[in-house]
């Protein structure tokens, strides 16, 4: 029988030693997420997304509860785009993003054509020789994208990608992964503060609450694949940003 | 005003020319005052003395052993730093048991202990390469340290989540990135390095720049002593000149731009 669950969160708790007593940052976290599914994590800042983005990841072990994983076997591999872009400063930016393939050992020349490939993708082909720091914020943070991507990952952990960006690119950004998410097959968990990025983007809302957190809403995002960026002017898009944003902030004036 | 002064900042032409107007004031000096020669030699005699030296055989034959001494004891304290570097990086245990040693280490004045390393090795070149090694063992060891804590943990987290391995780790992440830390480190003790092995041939040699300074001093043949004292920071010159040039080749990336 196929399963098309990838991994449960079951119960995750997360507490940090800290100086004169611990902080408990995820109280209660249980959320299931399905192959090629497309999901948004949305909730204060501080109330610990990242340090979630990183259980799922396998960086960071939780203090209780468990990940399963249906199938038997971990995702793999697992892509995790940081929240600021982590780009190694002395790799040139094709290099950066034929990282993932470098460090498995695949062949150099073979490596890097694929990088350029995805490069191209992004509109960043001339930006090929240039170091990372020279590039501007939304072209890094395209590169730490790509370089993910290059992987084919199965699922895609992305920690507030495009939180660091002007409005402009930001939009820009996330139209691109709109299209890009037609394409590849990942399951993806995106961090995000931007309400009309998760309805655009995704098939379902996890609403987070402050710290210690929980998950205290969820939602589905009705709109059909694909989609294209006019939907964000129509009255059910507009709709749809009035109820998620109505959730968040009647569960914070709750609290 | 402030622009003439910005543009002579930038002329290549004043530090030769005030190291050659300083040696025409020690040339008067000298001539003026009328020390002796084995007070206070003229400049022109300590290059004459310079040519007499080199023809009678006395003066390179040590300028060589120095060096030698010098380059061994860097290669060898380089490579066990940063052997001993990695290891302890990745081992923190290992890291606790061996970090008060390198902290007492730091207080031992090196010139002290010469006496002993040339009772334990003898008085020929080994001890020197020691005293070198030592030299620059210590402070790199910290530096390569000080390299590893500041290496990002969210670009360590990067190569976790690529299931990176020790190699490619190695390779792409903690080399690069503790190179400049680690060739700042290189910088000085490289010229330390010179320092040590004068110290070990001060307290008893058969050779080198420190014998010959020994030798020199009592026959008060104070222009030889200079002659050695100048091959000594020609020496420390190179030696810090060498890492500047490997520091311009291989750190090429541009760093953060603010
Ligand atoms: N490794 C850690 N050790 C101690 N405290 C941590 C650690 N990681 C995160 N925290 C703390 O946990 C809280 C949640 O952090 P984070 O997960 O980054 O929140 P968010 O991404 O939602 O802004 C913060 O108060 C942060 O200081
Ligand atoms: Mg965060």
């Amino acid at each position: 029988m196929e399963n098309d669950i990838l991994l449960e969160a079951d119960h995750i708790q997360m507490t940090f030693p800290q100086k004169g007593g611990e902080l408990h940052v995820l109280d209660d976290i249980s959320l299931t997420l399905r192959k090629k599914e497309f999901v948004c994590v949305i909730g204060p800042s501080g109330s610990g997304k990242s340090t979630l983005v990183r259980i799922l990841g396998g960086l960071l072990e939780p203090t209780g509860g468990k990940l399963v994983y249906p199938d038997g076997k971990e995702p793999e591999p697992r892509a995790v785009v940081f929240q600021n872009s982590n780009l190694l400063p002395w790799l040139h930016t094709v290099d950066n993003v034929a990282l993932p393939l470098l460090v498995h050992g695949v062949p150099k020349n073979q490596a890097l054509a694929e990088a350029e490939k995805w490069l191209d993708l992004f509109g960043l082909g001339g930006f090929a020789g240039e170091w990372p720091n020279n590039l501007s914020g939304g072209m890094a943070q395209r590169v730490a994208i790509a370089r993910a991507l290059i992987q084919k990952p199965q699922l895609l952990l992305m920690d507030e990608p495009l939180g660091a960006l002007d409005a402009m690119t930001r939009e820009q950004i996330s139209l691109e992964l709109m299209a890009f998410r037609e394409r590849i097959d990942a399951t993806v968990l995106m961090v995000t503060h931007s309400i009309s990025e998760a309805l655009l983007l995704s098939d379902r809302i996890l609403i987070y609450s402050g710290r210690p957190a929980r998950i205290i809403d969820e939602m589905k995002v009705p709109f059909p694949r694909p989609r294209k960026p006019e939907l964000r002017d129509t009255l059910e898009f507009i709709n749809m940003s009035k109820i998620v944003r109505k959730k968040i902030f009647e569960r914070e004036s709750e609290s | 005003m402030k622009r003439s002064e910005n543009k002579l900042s930038k002329a290549k032409w004043i530090p030769p020319l005030s190291i050659f107007a300083g040696l025409c004031v020690w040339e008067l000096f000298v001539k003026f005052s009328k020390y002796p020669a084995f007070i206070l030699p003229a400049p022109s005699r300590i290059a004459q003395r310079f040519v007499s030296a080199s023809k009678a055989g006395i003066l390179w034959p040590n300028v060589w052993v120095t060096f030698y001494e010098v380059l061994l004891g860097l290669l060898i304290g380089c490579a066990a730093a940063l052997v001993i570097g990695y290891i302890l990086a990745h081992s923190p245990v290992a890291e606790k048991i061996v970090f008060p040693y390198v902290v007492v280490s730091q207080a031992v004045p090196l010139a002290a202990i010469a006496p002993l390393l040339i009772i334990w090795f003898g008085s020929g070149i080994r001890p020197k390469i020691v005293i070198c090694a030592l030299t620059v063992f210590f402070p790199l060891l910290i530096n390569i340290l000080v390299g590893y804590r500041e290496l990002e943990n969210n670009l360590s987290d990067l190569f976790t989540s690529m299931k990176a391995g020790r190699w490619a780790r190695l390779k792409y992440l903690e080399f690069p990135g503790i190179l400049p830390v680690l060739l700042g480190g290189l910088r000085i003790s490289a010229t330390l390095s010179v320092i040590g092995a004068v110290v070990g041939e001060l307290s008893g040699a058969d050779a080198g720049l420190g014998y010959l300074i020994n030798i020199a001093r009592g026959q008060y043949d104070t222009a030889l002593v200079f002659v050695a004292l100048i091959m000594l920071m020609i020496i420390a010159l190179a030696m810090y000149g060498s890492v500047i040039f490997l520091e311009k080749k291989m750190i090429v990336w541009t760093e953060e731009r603010d």
